[in-house]
């Protein structure tokens, strides 16, 4: 196609000027200061991206704190419960020692030594250094230093304990020591689960990665729309124009591979993003409309660079299978555009010329996305997976992408399937 | 432009680039009617020309640190000023319903204007403002802005085949006009 004007021609409109009201530069001052910020259209994803990882951080710290904490917290209760038992028995046994005092016995030692083994045992000294001594003045009334709290958690524990507590004038000290134990042992089982539920709470540290294709077959997923088969009239009205050429295009399904990392947020909930490449094939076939004849062909091809972002709940994690819904976003730059022409212009299926364009991609390309996962472990950490999808590809009106299969229908159904490697995982 | 115009237009950047109001009025008086006829080369409305014409000195007074000197600064504004134009151009309604009108062996009917033709520059001028919206922006970015077909179809989302159909139309409409001007004369 040749320019209409020379050079001289061209320069001279390029510098033609046309006269502005004498008040103009007021009239710009004025939009200047009334005009506020513009913010460009990528400061939103990447402030959306950076609030994401804000609040996981956050989440995840409040996590491991809540973890610490609450060990402590179980940690604690135990020891009031053990302490308030042991003293509990120690002034019930103090008393029997005294109501049924007749003797000293090998049984009192037992006790003695059993209940010394006991670090939160408060009165073991006042026990063992009246052991030998005169049993009745051993103190066995409460302990008045305790604190309201200490009280109130005791009161708590004998409303579950009161029944074994109650002296019993034929049970002999043994039977109550061996008793004690009992209940020792079934507290110390009680306290493992305790840790074993609440390491079940404790904040996850399970990483994935995993790498994701989605293709489908060709025949499926391009159409052919035909172009330019028009009788038309002139500007003028009158008379009609035959266009010579007609075209096909097809737009193909979008093909992408990445890799993305997960980062568990509770048990079943999770946040996941990364890196994702993304080809975009359309085949444009332009022929002569009366004899069907193959002029030229374009062949587009767009390649995408993107950051997926999507939010993923497990709601159901077996040792094999796994089922999970996830919804997120995908932020697509595009990287370059090339366009291969070729022109057949004697008419047989071998092109005669071919040239090849490459340009830049402008503007953001961002997708809102939809998918029901199902994952299959083959072995320890590894997993397959297929997730079929709902994508909906958002215009962009200040940058329109290049036509193709995104831009011509923005709502895709897609498949996706790739290997998820779970590391870190115990 | 010579070596005192150079060092004129220099001072005027840096003094933009510091914010600086009169600078920027030099600036704006320097550059402002030819702006002005470029997007009036665009919207054939004056007032949306003007409209543009302010939107783009904004853009160039508050990115105009991002200029590193390389290239002409002129060269360097009329690509703000076109991409504005175009912007503008994109968000019309008549953009959305872009047809390939025609197509035919453009060789064949090909014409240069010389410089010796009896019609003045402004007549060319206003002949191009005349044209249909989307073969005017093709014209103007193909002639005059000196754009390649595959980015005027990626600049416009157009096939290539749309674009030349669009400049052939272009260029039977303003021969149209022209022999209607000599007539006149």
């Amino acid at each position: 196609m040749k320019k209409i004007f020379n050079e001289e021609v061209i320069k001279k409109i390029d510098q033609f000027e046309v006269n502005l009201p004498p008040d103009d530069w007021i009239a710009l001052l004025a939009k200047t200061n009334a005009k506020r910020r513009i913010v460009p259209l990528w400061w939103y994803p990447v402030a959306a991206t950076i609030s994401i990882v804000l609040v996981i951080g956050i989440l995840i710290s409040i996590s491991i704190n809540t973890y610490y904490n609450g060990n402590v917290l179980i940690a604690k209760k135990f020891h009031y419960e053990q302490y308030h038992n042991t003293k509990k028995i120690i002034d019930k046994k103090n008393r029997d020692v005294i109501q049924s005092f007749k003797s000293i016995t090998s049984e009192e030692n037992y006790i003695a030594t059993i209940l010394t083994q006991r670090d939160s045992f408060n009165a073991k000294e006042t026990f063992e250094n009246n052991i030998s001594g005169d049993i009745a003045n051993i103190d066995c009334t409460e302990n008045n230093s305790a604190t309201d709290e200490d009280n109130t958690i005791a009161k708590e524990i004998d409303k579950h304990n009161v029944e074994k507590h109650v002296i019993n004038s034929e049970k002999s000290l043994d039977d109550y020591a061996k008793d004690f134990i009992k209940e020792e042992d079934f507290r110390n089982e009680k306290s493992k689960d305790n840790h074993k539920n609440g390491s079940k709470k404790v904040f996850a540290r399970d990483f994935y990665t995993f790498a994701n294709s989605s293709v489908l077959p060709s025949k499926l997923d391009s159409r052919g729309v035909r172009d330019n088969n028009k009788i038309l009239s002139s500007p003028n009205g009158g008379q009609s124009i035959i266009s010579p050429l007609y075209s096909k295009t097809s737009h193909y399904l979008p093909v992408s591979a990445g890799i993305i990392v997960g980062i568990p947020i509770v048990d079943r909930l999770s946040i996941s993003t990364g890196l994702q490449y993304t080809y975009l094939f359309s085949k444009t076939s332009n022929y002569e409309n009366t004899s069907d004849v193959l002029v030229s062909t374009n062949e587009q091809n767009l390649h995408y660079l993107g950051v997926p972002i999507s939010v993923n709940y497990k709601f159901l994690n077996k040792k094999i299978v796994q089922l999970y819904v996830s919804t997120g976003t995908t932020i697509d730059k595009g990287i370059s555009k090339v366009d291969i022409y070729r022109y057949y212009e004697n008419g047989v299926n071998m092109p005669d010329r071919q040239t090849e364009d490459k340009s830049k991609i402008k503007g953001l390309q961002m997708s809102i996305n939809a998918s029901l996962g199902a994952s299959i472990t083959i072995f320890k950490g590894f997993s397959l997976y297929v997730e079929p999808k709902i994508s909906w590809y958002i215009p962009n009106a200040k940058n329109p992408q290049p036509t193709s299969k995104i831009t011509t229908s923005p709502f895709l159904f897609n498949l996706s399937g790739g290997l998820r490697w779970d590391f870190g995982k115990k | 432009m010579s070596y005192v115009e150079s060092d004129a237009l220099n001072e005027i950047i840096n003094g933009c680039k510091n914010n600086n109001q009169k600078s920027q009025k030099h600036l704006y008086e320097k550059y402002s009617k030819q702006m002005v006829a470029l997007c009036f080369r665009y919207t054939s409305d004056y007032e949306e020309a003007r409209d543009l014409m302010h939107d783009g000195f904004i853009k160039i007074f508050s990115n105009i640190g991002s200029y590193s000197g390389i290239g002409s600064f002129e060269g360097w504004m009329k690509r703000v000023f076109v991409n504005i134009s175009l912007d503008y151009i994109k968000k019309q309604p008549q953009y959305t319903d872009i047809e390939v009108l025609e197509y035919t062996e453009i060789e064949k009917n090909d014409f240069i204007l010389e410089e010796e033709d009896d019609i003045s520059i402004e007549d060319i001028y206003n002949a191009i403002k005349e044209l249909p919206n989307i073969a005017r922006t093709v014209f103007n970015l193909f002639n005059i802005e000196g754009y390649s077909i595959s980015e005027i179809s990626q600049e416009l989302n157009m096939t290539n085949v749309a674009v030349r159909s669009q400049h052939h139309r272009a260029k039977e409409k303003l021969k149209e006009i022209l022999k209607r001007v000599r007539e006149k004369d």
